[in-house]
């Protein structure tokens, strides 16, 4: 197994590389430049880490008040007067650092765990195991620095990411090798990804597997689906599926996706297509066959976490998914308006991208986000000409794309049933474009797509420039950043 | 791709050779902030007794909500709006800044009044007790304290002429302290940038 993953890397090419190393680079300037868990919920993910590390097992109660050694140290960070107050800034004298290091001190060697975690209680234990090995080999160190070596870690996560968003590319669009490096680059240094996979926060790893899935769907479609490829999928979806509860939006493309390939497979052999989706789909859902089993024996909902998140019993399913298309799309004659004065797809996710950072609370100015409608609308116009001259070959790849768009959709309608649980108290609950990012693989292809959109002769030219602009949306992104918590 | 470096250098210093906004005033009595009221229908709050310094190019009325909807804001002194704003809706947290002209003079007893339009979502309006003489009115229903909020001018200092003290703040919150933390976080950006252009030229020549 571990030869067949080094021979899959070793034919990634040298701008894979790259791209990995860029990514990880910027998680690393990301980890640094952002003050002690002023990402949002880390305080929770870190809390599920320490109850995991000290004592096994995993949170039982998600109530906020957090163990007392990391309360302390959120205090002496004067975390609760930073968070969402952007006129206060993080530590700012030679006392209160003093101070800081006084109290931190004292959380070395206090490990009883922490039984609350918050809004992290219901998660699958996958990413915060993984974390634990950091968390253990610091635990006689005070907490920033468990944190700090955590967030290191998850940094690798973003290099993965980038690097299995460069090969989707390069099995997706394998024309024009130039232009997977377009879509790698700029999602490397996307200002997002590095922000939280800078953080210790499980959404790291669901980027870095959703972009695997993502890459071994398109290898399926390019080259076949072998029991091989088969396997690795399983393998992938179960992880995926026990990293986090938001995975399971791509699962009912990715059974599409496993259908599509297996069927294709049935025109030489129909017991091998059976027995390869079998393969797929049993490996990878019986991690989720065994909290469903677990969940019945113990008499709780069957989906657990799952059920409740997603709003199940709430109203009717037609009003829950004209909710969800609003969240995104302009409501349709005939129906409620549930967003009346807000444009979503403008005010919350093109905004919330173009930068909304720390706990929701530091932003550009005004102008900035007006300003970035001008490259926007420059890319969506190149991605749709690129779209427009190749939709002989898009005819052809039809089934794919339906795949891709189906695991989209399923992300999506994740985040409007989540959302709409908390509606109409709150409009949209879950209004951050984070919860976009398992599906990078698909932004990098409409990257480069713009990018070959200007054309033989431009295209490098245009290339350059949109990884140019995603750089310096990266660059500013951090000034904005060190502004709002040391300036 | 140099020219774009170069734009990016440009933008950059002229971003450095500006001074960012600072807090001139505050109305908060008390370090800790508490929920005066929250609002799911049309409201107009109004709260006398404000200052408003000279200068002010912005007010941060502290409203809290997920998706904060359109919000107009007037400073009255008398009967008349001597400073008005308004900021579009998708707002979220507490980040609600709302630019207005600013006034040569600073000007007592003025009335900061917030108005919006929301069906759904929650505003919360954060700020601190006070007796019922001086507390805020929301919608002609006098409230159990006054909201917090900042007043906020351009600085007198540039980000350059901040930058050796932001280098010593970054230093702070962590356990593990020293200049390198700076030096690095300059190395890894300058990788960063480096790579990049590496990246392009060896791919996309």
């Amino acid at each position: 197994m571990r030869a067949r993953a080094a021979r899959l890397l070793g034919r990634a090419p040298k701008a894979a590389w790259l791209c990995a190393a860029i990514a990880c680079i910027n998680a690393v300037s990301w980890s640094i430049l952002t003050p002690a868990f002023q990402v949002p919920d880390e305080p929770d993910h870190f809390a599920y880490v320490k109850q995991l590390a000290e004592t096994g097992t995993r949170p039982t109660s998600s109530i906020s008040h957090l163990a007392p050694e990391i309360e302390w140290t959120l205090r002496a960070d004067e975390h609760y007067q930073v968070r969402q107050q952007p006129q206060h800034t993080a530590l700012a004298s030679e006392a209160l650092q003093e101070q800081f290091k006084a109290v931190t001190s004292a959380t070395v060697g206090v490990s009883h765990g922490s039984p609350t975690a918050g809004v992290a209680t219901g998660q699958p234990p996958l990413y915060y195991a993984l974390e634990a090995v950091p968390y253990l080999l610091t635990r006689h160190s005070p907490i920033p620095d468990r944190l700090a070596l955590m967030r290191l870690c998850s940094t690798l996560f973003a290099a993965i990411t980038a690097m299995f968003v460069f090969m989707f590319i390069r099995e997706a669009l394998p024309a024009e090798p130039w232009a997977w490096t377009v879509g790698g680059l700029a999602v490397a240094v996307a200002p997002l990804l590095g922000f939280v996979s800078g953080a210790v926060n499980p959404e790291g790893m669901l980027y870095a597997v959703a972009a695997v899935t993502f890459y071994l769907l398109a290898r399926a479609f390019r080259r076949g689906l072998t029991t091989r490829l088969a396997v690795t999928i399983g393998v992938t979806v179960g992880i995926g599926l026990v990293t986090k509860l938001n995975y399971a939006g791509l699962l009912p493309g990715i059974l599409l996706g496993l259908a599509i390939a297996s069927v294709r497979v049935a025109r030489t052999s129909r017991t091998a297509a059976l027995w390869r989706f079998a393969v797929a789909v049993g490996i990878g859902l019986s991690p989720a066959g065994l909290v469903v089993l677990a969940n019945a024996f113990a008499r709780e909902p069957l989906l657990g976490a799952f059920h409740g998140a997603l709003a199940l019993d709430k109203g009717s399913l037609l009003d829950e998914l004209n909710y969800a298309w609003q969240l995104y799309l302009p409501h349709l004659p005939g129906t409620v308006d549930d967003f009346p004065g807000l444009f979503p797809a403008r005010q919350i996710w093109f905004n919330g991208y173009v930068g909304l950072y720390g706990w929701l609370d530091t932003t550009f100015p005004l102008w900035v986000y007006n300003f970035a409608l001008l490259p926007a609308v420059a890319i969506a116009l190149l991605c749709a000409r690129a779209l427009f001259e190749s939709r002989a070959a898009l005819r052809s790849r039809l089934a794919e794309l339906v795949v891709y768009a189906t695991m989209s959709a399923g992300v999506l309608w994740m985040i409007g049933a989540a959302s709409y649980g908390y509606f109409p108290g709150v409009d949209a609950y879950f209004s951050e474009v984070r919860y976009f990012l398992p599906m990078l693989a698909l932004f990098g292809v409409l990257l480069a797509l713009a990018a070959r959109g200007a054309g033989r002769r431009w295209g490098p030219v245009a290339g350059a420039l949109i990884v140019m602009l995603f750089l310096a949306h990266d660059l500013f992104s951090q000034a904005l950043e060190i502004g709002r918590y040391y300036g | 791709m140099a020219l774009s470096l170069l734009l990016i250098s440009t933008a950059m210093a002229l971003v450095l050779a500006h001074a960012p906004t600072v807090l001139s005033r505050t109305n908060r009595a008390l370090p800790t902030a508490d929920l005066v009221t929250s609002a799911t229908g049309p409201t107009r709050f109004c709260q006398a007794g404000e200052y408003l310094p000279a200068g002010t190019t912005a007010i941060r009325p502290w409203l809290a909500a997920n998706s904060g909807p359109r919000v107009r804001l007037e400073a009255i002194s008398g009967t008349r709006a001597i400073a008005a704003g308004e900021t579009g809706s998708g707002w979220t947290s507490r980040e609600l800044t709302v630019s207005v002209a600013p006034l040569k003079h600073a000007v007592s007893d003025v009335t900061i009044c917030v108005s919006f339009q929301v069906r759904d979502e929650e505003v919360e309006f954060v700020g601190f007790p006070s007796p019922l003489s001086s507390a805020a009115v929301s919608n002609g229903r006098p409230l159990p304290g006054r909201l917090a909020i900042e007043y906020l001018r351009p600085g007198s200092r540039s980000w350059t002429s901040q930058l050796l003290e932001i280098a010593r703040r970054i230093q702070f919150g962590r356990s593990l302290t020293g200049h390198w933390i700076v030096g690095l976080l300059l190395a890894l950006t300058a990788g960063l940038v480096a790579l990049v252009s590496v990246a392009l030229i060896g791919e996309l020549r």
